[in-house]
């Protein structure tokens, strides 16, 4: 089952989920939490994040019951065979789909900004083939390169948001949750606001690589207390920056960020690409753990042992599907199928996961 | 037969250059490359009236001016960089009632593809403010991602196509001189200072209105002062130049300015102070059982010019301060009052109404414009003479 061994250690784990997480959600996720929160939706973001840091320890503990074996291996045995391959399905859709979203954004950041007239079979061809490329190496070189190139990106991100500090006005920031401005009909965006916080399934895949198992609560719980912080964080900047009636109407409220930064006495006057540049390593990183896990699951499931095999097969449907999400809003759409698939596995299947596996320890007692 | 078997090295070392084949070829150029000399970049876009009396209300003449970079660059020559038909930029210009059918009108002008990305300037002439509106005429640049936040923008007391034409009198390009004059770097005191970004911002928020600066054309020149207030997204009126100058101070914005004051012991002679570090805090108190805004504005002065033969003296203090302080509240009075006038909340009152009593909002922010008008604004000023003296005497 393991061809890399027990190689990653905690701290690997920790930037392989945040890897995972952080990736064009965060672009888009202020404007989402505006149009639901109004001024405080930097609140809601904290408030969603911490949520996640609760669930984040139940994957940990349910990890580390089961040292040797993915979820996919486990899950049937605690869940029954039919149930539990219903789950292992719905498990390696929320991997998948996460490939085809991300795909789309990165052809949309790319037109936007670097490359206007690249078309679709150039800009997300190529970007699939090396996601491919990527995703049939070793986890653990899997790992070396997330660990670089998301620390870059993490590193730039954060550079801009506090570059734009010159235009934050904290008075953008208040009232704190008022009737007037919170609009919880919106079910749809209040969903999509989750779309960035599912990252927990890196975990209860990658657990059988873990040096030391018995950090896996530990890394994970950090991994998501620092996807919380630096999304709040985010959330909140833009908030003060542009105010949350201009945060709402804005599709890209990361560049628009970056956009905003006027660093005369510096070189780089412009922010706006080299934060792009560097984002797409975080949009690769995420596909690229994606595809990884997707390729590792499925070969558990189908007992294939080659994964490389179904990564590349894959490759013509994930095309396929990233070019049928025309633009903004059919994506956006997308990703909130995505975000409700990860609720639902995140809040009822660990949980309950957990639970029965506690039963399970206590009836071999 | 033995069928040769690839090694893996070569097998990976052909993968290596195909990657580096599709990098070459890709990062070192553009999808669809367009050469520099293929477009047509945009620096200042002017909005006035059409020429024509007769002309439709909702068009407006569209210009933009563009750098000829083969003119561009000569330090010497007349009034540098070139005058009258040598000028380094040429305008085109044409009638429209959408911003980019305009674009497309002009283009069939021009054989480059025209750019916005490097646009620093949008002009607007006042008319236009006045009946199409800022807010209508900016769609287009709003939406464009090349445009950049930091474009500067104004409103122009005259021909704003005028401005466009001018040959700045320090040799560099006119919109970048135009630009400076926008920026702090001008060092004016009585210039709003904004740009695309903050007015986006301003535009979009409940409770507050965005202010624009103001350009007029002089004789031989541009000339910067005052400011246009924006209401509902048109022009509502002009501040003077002082009363910009009280605004800058109302909203923090870090200006430094010279006041000319009587002097206390010398009722016929007159001292000028230069005044910074204005420090404003906005603050909701209930006075007399009312809700009020209050402004407390802190500063700093210094006493640089004396008309008599007399220097600071330490008894001037009190007095000084207090005469300083008083002139300072004076034109900030005037300010808050030519807003109220104005029906247009500058200052963001309603926005910190929301922030910190929103029951009292919910009840005002439909009919905000009259309320604002009304609503009691105090401002207490309160100058420090820092006293850097070099000389003492007269």
């Amino acid at each position: 089952m393991k061809t890399g061994g027990r190689s990653l250690s905690a701290r690997q784990v920790t930037l392989m989920i945040l890897g995972y997480g952080i990736g064009g959600g965060i672009l888009t996720l202020p404007s989402l939490a505006a149009g639901i929160f109004g001024a405080s939706g930097w609140l809601a973001v904290l408030v969603i994040g911490l949520l996640y840091v609760g669930v984040a320890w139940i994957a940990g503990r349910l990890a580390e019951k089961f040292p040797e074996e993915t979820i996919i291996e486990y899950s049937p045995r605690l869940l029954g065979k039919v149930i539990g391959l219903l789950f292992n399905l719905a498990f390696i859709a929320l991997l998948y789909l996460v490939i085809p979203v991300n795909i789309r954004i990165l052809q949309e950041l790319v037109n936007i900004s670097l490359l206007p007239g690249a078309p679709t079979w150039f800009v997300s061809g190529t970007y699939l083939l090396a996601l491919a490329y990527g995703a049939s190496r070793e986890v653990d070189q899997i790992a070396q390169v997330n660990e670089l190139l998301i620390e870059i990106a993490i590193f730039v991100g954060l550079f801009v948001v506090v570059a734009s500090f010159q235009h934050f006005d904290p008075i953008h920031l208040l009232p704190v949750f008022s009737k007037d401005q919170i609009n919880l009909d919106q079910m749809e965006q209040l969903l999509g606001l989750t779309f960035a916080f599912g990252s927990l399934p890196v975990v209860n895949m990658v657990v059988p690589y873990i040096r030391n198992p018995r950090q896996t609560t530990k890394a994970t719980m950090k991994a998501s207390f620092f996807i919380a912080l630096i999304y709040t964080f985010f959330t909140a900047v833009s908030l003060g920056v542009f105010g949350y009636k201009e945060a709402i109407d804005l599709s890209w409220i990361g560049l628009e960020l970056a956009k905003s930064v006027n660093s005369r006495a510096v070189i780089l006057q412009r922010l706006d690409l080299v934060l792009i540049v560097s984002w797409i390593s975080a949009l690769y990183t995420t596909g690229l753990i994606s595809s990884f896990l997707v390729g590792l699951a499925l070969g558990q499931l189908v007992r294939v042992r080659k994964k490389a095999y179904i990564i590349w097969a894959l490759v013509p449907v994930t095309y396929y599907l990233s070019a049928s999400l025309k633009n903004y809003f059919i994506w956006t759409r997308w990703s909130i199928y995505v975000a409700l698939l990860s609720l639902v596995i995140a809040f009822f299947f660990y949980p309950l996961l957990y639970f029965l596996s506690l039963r399970k320890e206590k009836r071999h007692e | 037969m033995n069928r040769p078997v690839k090694s893996t090295s070569f097998r990976k070392k052909g993968f290596f250059f195909s990657m580096l084949l599709v990098i070459v070829l890709t990062a070192s150029g553009c999808w669809q490359g367009l050469e520099l000399n293929a477009r047509a970049f945009v620096t200042a876009v002017a909005f006035d009236r059409p020429a024509t009396e007769e002309a439709d209300p909702s068009e407006f003449l569209l210009s933009v001016q563009i750098p000829v970079p083969a003119k561009m660059g000569g330090e010497g020559g007349d009034g540098g960089g070139g005058g009258g038909g040598d000028q380094p930029f040429v305008v085109f210009g044409t009638t429209a009632k959408l911003v980019q059918i305009g674009i497309r009108q002009l283009q069939r002008q021009i054989d480059r593809e025209l750019f916005f990305g490097h646009t620093q300037l949008i002009l607007i002439n006042v008319e236009v403010a006045k009946t199409i509106g800022v807010d209508r005429l900016l769609d287009y640049f709003k939406r464009d991602f090349r445009v950049q936040r930091m474009t500067k923008i104004a409103i122009i007391d005259g021909v704003a196509r005028e401005i466009l034409n001018l040959q700045p009198p320090i040799s560099q390009t006119p919109s970048a001189y135009i630009e400076n004059l926008l920026s702090a770097q001008s060092g004016s005191a009585i210039n709003y200072i904004s740009d695309f970004g903050r007015f986006l911002v301003e535009q979009s928020e409940e409770g507050t209105e965005p202010v624009l600066p103001r350009l007029s054309m002089g004789k031989e020149t541009v000339q910067t002062g005052g400011a246009a207030v924006i209401h509902k997204g048109k022009f509502a009126g002009w501040l003077s130049n002082l009363e910009t100058r009280g605004l800058n101070i109302l909203l923090n914005q870090n200006i430094t300015s010279n006041y000319e004051v009587a002097c206390p012991l010398h009722p016929r002679e007159t001292i000028v102070v230069g005044a910074e570090n204005f420090r404003a805090h906005h603050r909701l108190r209930e006075i007399d059982g009312q809700t009020t805004y209050l402004i407390k504005v802190r500063g700093k002065f210094e006493t640089v010019e004396f008309s008599e033969k007399h220097g600071p003296l330490a008894v001037l203090q009190d007095d000084l301060e207090k005469v300083v302080s008083a002139t300072v509240q004076a034109e900030l009075e005037q300010t808050i009052r030519r807003a109220q006038e104005l029906g247009a909340d500058i200052l963001g009152v309603g926005r910190h109404l929301q922030a910190f009593k929103p029951d009292l909002w919910r009840r005002m922010k439909s009919n905000w414009g009259r309320e604002f008008s009304a609503f009691p604004i105090k401002v207490e000023v309160k100058m420090e003479w820092a006293m850097t003296v070099r000389r003492l005497g007269g």
